[in-house]
Parts: structure tokens; sequence; C-alpha cells
């Protein structure tokens, strides 16, 4: 087949077409990225030495969680990557001028969250002192002083000039991030408040929810009011899954979930090309939702931690190709941590054999990449993806990607330092 | 039923009131009792949520309910249980471990070993060495239970527990350990003298490890 342009490519995936190859998809967006946290978990930087990057960009970060939203394109191009995101966070460098850590220590104010503190832990730079955690009453929430939702919001000149120039000056796929795809106010608010608000005092839970709901729909008028012409793909996210099991029941999930982002996908779509596709980002046990999403409107689901219960592609193809589309998939929980070289590409050759028939999969990693990550492994899956990935794809051989993930028994092993 | 087993009833659907209602129509029967609405009532109920969730049948939500049942019932035996001497069952001390922040799973497990009549010394998260230590001292805890939910903080649990052993709490203390990616396998290799895989696990193993009934 002739070759298509990443842009075609991803597009006829997505429309579950077979095309050249197997798009793939590094730092498109959630769950899809890697880390940068100085002083002792610099993978980014890493990675650039290793593929030989020289004058690299400077490498910002998140204001929580030391990730690379968008990092240099060489390193996004030599990792293959069809995608290009643009993301509405604020970034600041993760190193100072002179090379020493730029560890945060501050207050956020930003449309994702309203003052929240910062506190490195660790490799991480978590988000602490939930802002709200104070409030139990409807009354408390009558109380805050919530910003005005007509302020105008400013979107920088470089990030729309980031979104035309990717749009318009070259043919890869473009996905747009405000920065706050998740509704859930356990960003203002602690997880287990926001889990047991449902039970303990559900009307508070949905008018603090209708409060961050309002909050992200002003935003994302004026967001993609301006960026939706330029993209392919909008994302939105919750984060409904743990490692075995969903964190809410399904009737919750219908009561308290999936009204909200039925409402966001709709405001998100209005400012969208009738081509562009809905990407939701949630990441472990998920399958009892994934109907749902289907319903609301989401093209796609991210970032498919396949070694989460249910989560085996062979399950997710059967019950849900042609229906939904899959990006992400390539277990970073284990294999690309724990893994040799070999048994990466390995893992790589079968994630495709069960995922990529009938189109439908854009590959890329189950989350993002961490610090201790083998550099060659990465390289190794981009690269095998590429080379593995020609239609038509192999049928199964030797046994499905879960049973070689888990026969392997990585958490055996350590990670490499 | 009666009085104790629609406590646990209670417990297990969550319900608040009923549970402060049928602990105080309990409490009518003297101060004796106490011991029973604790085992009979509250653990009873909390150990039927806990087989649920680690079976998948109910979720994160259903048991933090179970667990501020609790918290609101054992408040309202609270002037009692100084009249009454009741002495906990053993003593925890719990942490999720340095360099990792992830509370949820700990919170869980010290729910339930307090529903299970233990008395817990909750460290909080990024816990390192010395503070585990010397609160395990200062309380002749029976038990430290340490959280890891990364593969990179697992790796400082070895070096917790040598140094808990070099302290001189070795044969007084027991080691449980617990988080996403560990496994028995891992417990084993780092010397610790326990390892769950979930909160209601954690009551089981806690208790075979302490000789408790």
């Amino acid at each position: 087949m002739k070759e298509m342009t990443p842009r075609e490519r991803v597009y006829a995936a997505l429309n579950f077409q077979e095309t050249d190859r197997v798009p793939i998809s590094f730092a498109g967006g959630v769950g899809n990225r890697i880390v940068e946290s100085a002083p002792d978990g610099m993978i980014c930087s890493e990675l650039y030495k290793y593929l030989g990057i020289t004058n690299p960009e400077p490498i910002m970060i998140s204001p929580t969680f030391n990730l690379v939203n968008h990092p240099d394109e060489q390193a996004v191009q030599r990792l293959h990557s069809d995608v290009r995101a643009v993301w509405g966070t604020p970034l600041h460098p993760a190193v100072n001028a002179d090379g020493t850590p730029n560890i945060v220590s501050t207050t956020v104010n930003t449309h994702q969250s309203i003052g929240h503190k910062v506190k490195r832990v660790g490799l991480y730079d978590m988000p602490v002192d939930d802002p709200m955690l104070y409030m139990t009453t409807e009354k408390d929430i009558d109380e805050y002083p919530w910003p005005d939702l007509d302020a105008r919001i400013d979107i920088p000149e470089e990030l729309i000039e980031r979104a035309r120039h990717f749009h318009e000056d070259t043919d890869y796929f473009v996905a747009g991030l405000t920065g706050r795809e998740n509704p859930w106010y356990f960003f203002e608010t602690a997880m287990q408040r926001w889990l047991i608000d449902m039970k303990l005092r559900p009307k508070f839970y949905h008018k603090m929810m209708g409060k961050t709901v309002e909050r992200m729909l002003a935003y994302n008028e004026q967001w993609y009011g301006v960026m939706g012409k330029y993209l392919d793909a909008a994302w939105v996210g919750e984060d409904l899954g743990t490692q075995e099991n969903p964190f809410i029941s399904h009737d919750d999930y219908l009561e308290f979930c999936k009204p909200y982002q039925a409402t966001i996908i709709k405001s998100i779509r209005k400012h969208l090309r009738p081509e562009a596709k809905i990407i939701i980002h949630s990441c472990g046990s998920v399958y009892p939702f994934i109907e749902d999403f289907i319903e609301i409107g989401v093209n796609v689901l991210n970032p498919v931690q396949t070694l989460a219960k249910n989560m085996e592609p062979w399950r997710l193809k059967r019950d849900f190709g042609g229906r939904i589309a899959f990006l992400g998939g390539f277990d970073t929980q284990t294999l690309l941590s724990l893994g040799t070289v070999e048994e990466v590409k390995e893992g790589v050759r079968r994630l495709i054999q069960q995922l990529a028939h009938g189109g439908g999969f854009v590959f890329g990693t189950s989350h993002n990449i961490q610090p201790n990550t083998p550099l060659e492994n990465i390289t190794a899956a981009f690269d095998t993806a590429v080379e593995y990935g020609r239609y038509p794809i192999p049928e199964s051989t030797g046994g499905n990607f879960i049973d070689f993930v888990k026969g392997l028994n990585l958490s055996e092993r350590e990670v490499s330092q | 039923m009666t009085v104790l087993e629609r406590i646990a009833d209670a417990v297990i659907r969550g319900s608040i009131s009923e549970v402060e209602e049928l602990t105080n129509k309990a409490l009518e029967e003297g101060g004796g009792v106490i011991k029973r609405i604790l085992q009979e009532g509250y653990a009873a109920g909390l150990e039927v949520v806990g087989e649920r969730f680690s079976a998948g049948e109910i979720f994160l939500p259903e048991m933090l309910m179970a667990g501020e049942t609790v918290k609101s019932g054992t408040r309202l035996l609270r002037p009692f249980l100084a009249e009454w001497d009741a002495q906990p069952v053993g003593t925890v001390v719990a942490g999720t471990v340095v360099g990792d922040s992830h509370d949820i799973g700990k919170d869980l497990v010290c729910m339930m070993l307090e529903g299970a009549g233990f008395k817990i010394i909750d460290l909080g998260t990024d816990v390192p060495a010395d503070r585990f230590i010397s609160a395990a001292q200062a309380n002749s805890a029976d038990i430290v239970v340490m959280s890891a939910l990364l593969t990179t903080t697992r790796i400082a649990m070895e070096g917790i527990i040598q140094d808990i052993h070099a302290s001189g709490l070795k044969n007084k203390v027991k080691v449980m350990v617990g988080g996403a990616p560990l496994t028995q396998d891992f417990a084993d290799r780092i010397g610790a003298d326990g390892y769950a895989p979930d909160a209601a696990l954690a009551v089981k193993k806690t208790k075979e490890l302490l000789g408790s009934p």
C-alpha cells in the first residue's frame, strides 16, 4: 500500500481501516508521555542523549507529576510518533539556568486546580494540602470565591502557533488538551473525599461536580473556540480503574460520573471538525464502562492498561473492536521497565497481533515512561512497532500478550539503577 | 437478628444512623457488652465488607462508608472504653514508605485493622525508617505495616526492614508489607514477616502473625 501521511494513517486507523502500518503515539496526550524529575529521574534528558539529540529544547514539565508535555520534536520524530499534542497546561523548566533542579514548591492556580500546593515526594512533585478539603456543606460551596466564569482566558500565542503549525505546516495528527481533562473534584479535595461524598453527602457531591464542570465548560468554550479548528482530536479524562477493579460500581458511575462527562464531550464537540475524534483517558480496570464511553461519544480509549483486570487486548478487541479504538496498550508497569530488549520486541509483536487487525489501534505505552526504564527498551518498543506493524498483520502465533508478559514474572526483577 | 447482628448488617450497608442507633440500643445492656459490639458488630461487619471488596463485589465508596460507620459507632463507645479498660487486640504502626505519597490502600488497611480492634498509629506517607522505628518504640508496637505503590519505592522497604531489625526491635516487632508492586516472593526476599495483597487479607495476616484470635 502507498505510504500514508501520519494524519491519514491515524484517521484511517481510528475509522477502523487497515493502513500501511499501525500508527504510533508518543507524547500524544495523557498516559503517553515521559517523566523528567531532577536530579534522580531525568529519563527524558537521558533519552535525548541516547538518541544523539544535540541542542535539545529545554525540558519543560507539568506543575505536578513531572511530565514532559511537549518533548523536543527530534525525539518525538525519532520514536515515530504520528500524533502531536498541544497542551494548555502551564509548564516550567525541569532545571534552573545553572542546571540545578527546579523543584517546585508553590501554589498552583490554574484552571486545572485552584490553590493546590506542590511538594516534592521522592521523584515526583505532588499536589498536597487539598484546598477545598474543608468543604463539607453546600453553604461552604456557596461561600467560596469562585473565579469569574466570563473572565477572558489567556491562551499564549506560542501555543496557538504550535497548533496552527502542526495543522497547517505538517501532516501530523494534532491532539488538543486544555490541561484539565478530568472533571472529578479530587484535584480540589482528596481522592478519598471524592469517593465517599457519593455515599455520605450526595447533594454536596453533585453541587461540587456542578461547580467543576461549570468551570471546565466555560474554559472549554474559549480554549476550544480558538484551538478547535486546528485539532484532529480532543482529550477528555477520568480515572475509573485501579489495578484490580473499578474505583466505583457501575451504578455509581451512571449517577455520579457519566452525565458530567457527556456534557463536557458535547461542549467540546461543537468546536471540532466533524471528522475529529474524542479520546478518553481512563487508566486501570475500566472494562465495565467502555460501553458507556462509546455511548457518550468517545471514539478512542487510552491508555489501555493491559495488565489491569479484564483489560487484556484479546478481550477488548473481542468485545469492543470496531466500535472504539485503542491508543496505548504496551505495558510500562513491568515489560518496558523490567524486560530485556528481546522480551520488549516480542511483546510489541504480540500486542500488535492482538489489537491491530481491522485497524482501531494506535500503538503507545500503557502509561507514562518512568525513570529507571532502560533506554534501549524504549527505542526497541517504538522501532519494533514501526517494523512489525506493517499490514497485513500476521495472525496471533504462540499465545497472547498478557500470558506472555505475566509468564516472564517480571516483578521479581529489580529496576535498573 | 440480634442487635449485634443488626449492627454488623448496618456496617455492611454503610448506614451511619443505624449503626449509631443500634450501638446506643446495645449499650442499654450495660458496659460489659462493649467488647461484643466491637467484635460481633463492627469487626464482623467489616470482615464481610472486606471479603466482598476482595471479590470485586463492592468498591471503594462502600468500603470507606463502612469505615465511617465504625468510626461513628466507636465515637459513641469512647466514654465507656476507658471505664471498661478495653484493651486493643494489638498496636500497629502504619505508613507509606519514604518517597511515596500513595495513601488510599494504607488508609484502608488501617481502617480494617482498627475495626478489628487494633490500636493504629498512622504515620501517613513518605515515612523514612527512623520514623517507623521511633513510633514503634514509643508505642510498644506489635507490628509495623508498610505500604509502597511504586516499583521504585518498594526497593526502600528492604533497607527499612534492616534498620528496624538493627534498632533492637528484631524479635519484638513484626513487619508486614503490601502494595500493588509487591508479591509474596518479594516480601520473603526482603525479610518481611508477612505480606497481604489487600486490606481484608491484611487483617487476617496480622492476626496470624500476632497469634490473635
